[in-house]
């Protein structure tokens, strides 16, 4: 089982000829099957049923340090596995809604087996040389869904900010796996001593994969994509952008938890990047006029609060946390999808409000993700925030409060949005507001994710299963605490952050929308582009120049040869 | 250091006499000519027993592979004068037989001479081309090889001095400054032909202008060439002239990949893609023993999808194509090869490309230290950013299915089939340069 585990990425395979060849008239129905059954074995794997195990192929990429094909299952891997697996279904049932009678629905759904499929590689490489090929591959099919609506104004933009940012962390995971030294390249055993030995030792590594992580989960400075990825299809900002691949370097980082705490400041400088992120993306969520951008800045807090988790040497909080909120913000995303689609399109949070009337269901599934999101007791997010404050409170205490100020923030901005689209006055044009039929399968695939939304959390409590599951890869400590006195105050702040939100937006007539502002990411493109017109402009076809420079090239190159 | 291989060149030569000698009638049966050079190209591989450089004769087989995929786009070669098809495949056949007396010439005379054999050929076998552009282009492409030839042979003459030989001197003999300014010279002259900058830029103008099966034959090869006779010939001038290299390469990947950034059309982008890839070139070849065993693995990689995506662009007209048009004029199966063979370029896993980059910065953070590496690294990746700009515009108006057409895309199925297997064993190819 541990073997058909190993290679299911490859399961992705059949859906993908069958859906692209239009063997299947229906496309991406037959993508599913292939889905769940690695949804299948991966719980069954958790469930008791597999053993760790690996596969190698020698000598397949020679000239690298480590050059194996290795891919290794075990529990923190069967993990992500199911957590996609999940997710992965209810996304591909609810497109089939979404995206139906779009033109490239056949292409949609080929870049998401193309997607799972990667994924799935990615959190069963073994080693560095496995991971890059899961890692850019994820990266490259997310840029393909955000361009997805080429014909869309800034939908490519979106996309080249996507892989600008991702190229840093591509950069940055290619230089690990050929710095590191002759045979390392494993990545459980990147923090043995022959492995640190190489040029910058351990603390290079971890700065090269702290800087990967942070590309992919859009932490500090490179958080600037995830916003712009709100451009894709609602259903990819589920899956992708909120679930699964950017949860990928903290998944990268727990995996090579050791390598970090071989460096005290890599652990401290993770944990302040976390913690800051958690705020900076739980204020700009305050700000946001459009729901998805919303919700994604709130992806960047959290994903900030599983940083946090990380440099306060907690992976299986990290890891908790990841599968909680792989929950709730797919629930909040597929939620919204649904509210836009019933407005055919539109995103504003102004031309929303008052919508409670009309979908109380998916107003429910919003409200059941919100509370997860600011930990409403006995939710999955209150029992995996709880976990990482705690661990914080034990190394940085001073951070973990700001954490739990954070939570206040959480609240608030939850709140704003679902308020904000579900109550308060409707728009001027409300009027004249004609309402789209939703089809079911956009409405029943919110079903699983709300029952994952509160129920995840006792996978860990009272029993502490889930810790002791993933003991041997992240170190965790296995009891679960009801409630402690720092859970208490984070509690009663989200409550009062959602509820001051309800208050705020019943006052207000409308939610302000922010203006739109001159980003200075256009600024960084233009710029480029500029600098780019400029050195070729030095190209302008003179034959006399061509020569002229050539002479003096030769020269350059014969004084350098001598004096070198 | 063994000889040259005189039966494929021959081979080769043959083949293109031959063409040439039965013009009249090969010019309306394209596929007859083809076929013919097909066979020369064929009968100088398996003549292939001997080469210098790494690999023995595996600079021999990449050349007729080149060699073999652009036969096979002759058919779509767009001429000036549909009845000079004939002498496009001869000169397409000497410019192999060039580049294999360049990479493999027992002395450096020898090479010298192969490599004008290339680049003439190659500048003439531009100008057969449609299109206004074509003879600037290679005037100015001739003109400068000419500087790179004075270059060349002064070198030659400067070695013939010191060492009182046209051999290629002993690696780790006494560097004498009139020794080193000959060795630098003439490496200086085998770097035109890399386009390196600042050498770049005559083959720039002749990358874009050239039809496009001509233009990926003439990049494949004259970078084939030049990284096979620059590994041969740099190591011997010492340590600190190879570091001169890798700066070298590293200005150069930096330049070629600012410039193609701002491209919105798609061969300038591809001739810049060429610049940039010819400084990571540069970079393993200055690298030493380590990077000479990633360049050659690089050369034959690039040159592999760059014939991909030539292969996938050939027939689409002289004229400047905006991305937007591209799927209109290419239909499905090359723009699916195209969207293929950029996303190698690009260095996307697993693709060859990507393979050849990770080969190459694990020998430069050893001999070029972690600075040069790194900035390389960040060109490498930054380069995604402008391969990948057509893509999302080549998906867009693609309607799955399409039937699978085997006619007129031999020559993009053949460079498919070369980049799949590169794709799945990386390590087969590695095997033949290192044993």
């Amino acid at each position: 089982m541990s073997q058909v585990l190993a290679w299911g990425f490859l399961l992705v395979i059949p859906g993908l000829l069958l859906g692209s060849t239009g063997a299947v008239k229906r496309p991406g129905l037959a993508s599913i099957p292939g889905v769940a059954v690695l949804l299948s074995i991966s719980i069954a794997w958790l469930a008791g049923a597999g053993q760790p195990a690996t596969v190698e192929l020698d000598n397949w990429l020679p000239f690298l340090p480590d050059g194996r094909f290795l891919l290794r299952v075990d529990a923190l891997s069967a993990f992500m596995l199911a957590v996609l697996g999940l997710v992965a279904i209810c996304v591909y049932v609810y497109s089939l809604g979404y995206m139906e009678g779009d033109p490239g629905i056949r292409r949609f759904f080929a870049f998401l087996d193309v997607f799972v499929g990667a994924m799935a590689l990615l959190v069963v490489a073994g080693n560095l040389a496995v991971l890059l090929i899961g890692w850019t591959g994820v990266g490259m099919t997310s840029y393909f869904l955000i361009s997805f609506w080429r014909e869309k104004p800034r939908t490519l933009n979106a996309g080249l900010q996507a892989i600008a940012a991702n190229a840093v962390g591509d950069a940055a995971l290619i230089l690990t796996a050929v710095v590191v030294p002759s045979g390392c390249g494993d990545l459980t055993t990147l923090q043995t001593p022959s492995c640190t030995a190489g040029i910058g030792g351990a603390a290079l590594l971890a700065a090269l994969l702290i800087v990967a992580a942070s590309a992919k989960s859009a932490q500090g400075p490179l958080y600037f994509w995830l916003p712009s990825a709100m451009a894709g299809p609602t259903p990819i900002s589920a899956l992708i952008h909120a679930a699964t691949m950017v949860a990928a370097g903290v998944y990268l980082l727990a995996r090579t938890q050791l390598v970090l705490s071989l460096s005290p400041i890599a652990l401290s400088a993770v944990a302040a990047l976390g913690v800051a992120t958690a705020l900076f993306g739980a204020v700009m969520a305050l700000r946001q006029s459009n729901l998805k951008k919303g919700l994604a800045y709130s992806t960047v807090s959290q994903l900030g609060y599983m940083f946090a988790a990380i440099g306060f040497s907690a992976p299986f909080a990290a890891i908790f946390h990841l599968g909680s909120q792989a929950m709730f913000k797919a629930l909040l995303f597929l939620s919204a999808g649904a509210v836009i689609h019933a407005l055919g399109g539109k995103e504003e949070l102004s031309d929303m409000g008052d919508l409670a009337r009309h979908m109380p269901g998916v107003r429910l599934a919003f409200l059941v993700g919100a509370c997860s999101l600011f930990g409403f007791p006995l939710t999955a997010g209150y029992f995996s925030k709880d976990a990482i404050v705690d661990a914080g409170l034990e190394r940085f205490p001073a951070l973990a409060w700001l954490l739990v100020i954070g939570v206040l923030l959480s609240g608030w901005y939850i709140g704003r949005l679902f308020f904000a689209t579900f109550h308060g006055k409707a728009s001027q044009a409300a009027g004249e507001r004609q309402l789209h039929p939703i089809s079911r399968l956009l409405t029943w695939p919110l079903v699983p994710l709300a029952a994952g939304s509160v129920l995840f959390g006792y996978v860990n409590f009272p029993s502490g299963w889930l810790a002791r599951l993933l003991v041997p890869t992240t170190s965790a400590s296995t009891s679960q605490p009801f409630i402690t006195g720092a859970g208490v105050v984070a509690l009663a702040l989200g409550l009062i952050g959602f509820a001051g939100a309800g208050w705020w937006e019943q006052r207000q007539a409308r939610s302000v929308a922010a203006l739109p502002r001159p980003s200075w990411t256009d600024w960084a493109g233009a710029a480029s582009v500029k600098l780019s017109t400029s050195v070729a402009a030095i190209q302008n076809g003179r034959t006399g120049r061509y020569v002229l420079a050539t002479v003096l090239g030769l020269a350059v190159i014969l004084v350098a040869g001598l004096k070198g | 250091m063994a000889g040259l291989p005189y039966v494929s060149i021959a081979c080769l030569v043959a083949g293109a006499l031959l063409v040439l000698a039965l013009a009249g009638p090969l010019t309306q049966r394209r596929w007859a000519l083809a076929g013919m050079g097909l066979l020369s190209a064929i009968a100088a591989a398996a003549g292939a027993r001997i080469g210098a450089g790494l690999g023995g004769p595996l600079a021999v087989y990449a050349i007729c592979a080149f060699l073999v995929v652009t036969l096979l786009l002759t058919p779509s070669l767009e001429l000036q004068y549909a009845q000079q098809r004939p002498e496009s495949a001869a000169l397409l056949l000497l410019a192999g037989a060039g580049t294999i007396i360049m990479a493999t010439g027992g002395d450096l005379l020898q090479m010298t001479i192969g490599m004008e054999t290339l680049s003439l050929s190659s500048a003439l076998l531009v100008v057969l081309g449609r299109g206004e552009a074509v003879a600037e282009a290679a005037f100015k492409y001739f003109v400068l090889a000419a500087v790179s030839l004075t270059a060349l042979i002064y070198g030659l003459g400067l070695i013939y001095f010191s060492t009182g030989s046209i051999g290629l001197p002993p690696p780790g003999s006494a560097m004498s400054l009139s020794l080193l300014a000959g060795i630098v010279l003439m490496s200086a002259g085998f770097a035109f032909e890399l386009a390196l900058v600042p050498l770049h830029w005559g083959a720039l103008d002749l990358y874009s202008a050239g039809s496009p099966a001509a233009a990926g034959a003439v990049m494949a090869l004259s970078k084939l060439g030049a990284v096979v006779a620059l590994i041969r010939l740099v190591p011997i001038a010492g340590s600190s002239y190879l570091f001169v290299i890798g700066m070298l390469g590293l200005l150069t990947a930096i330049w070629g990949t600012l410039a193609a950034l701002g491209q919105r059309e798609i061969r300038r982008l591809l001739a810049y893609s060429a610049i940039a890839h010819a400084g990571f070139l540069a970079m393993a070849i200055g690298s030493g023993a380590a990077g000479a065993s990633a360049a050659v693995f690089y050369v034959i990689a690039y040159g592999a999808t760059a014939m991909l995506v030539f292969a996938a662009l050939a027939g689409a007209g002289p004229d400047a194509i905006s991305f937007a048009e591209l799927p209109a004029k290419l239909g499905l199966q090359r723009s699916l090869a195209l969207c293929i063979g950029l996303m190698s370029l690009a260095g996307i896993p697993p693709l060859p490309g990507f393979w050849a980059k990770l080969a190459l910065f694990g020998s430069t953070w050893q001999a070029l230290g972690p600075v040069p590496t790194i900035l390389g690294v960040a060109a490498a990746v930054a380069a995604a950013v402008y391969y990948l700009y057509p893509v999302p515009d080549l998906w867009s108006t693609l309607r799955l299915p399409g039937k699978l057409r085997l006619h007129g895309n031999a020559g993009v199925l053949a460079a498919g089939a070369a980049t799949l297997l590169l794709t799945i064993v990386p390590g087969y190819l590695w095997a033949l340069i290192r044993p």
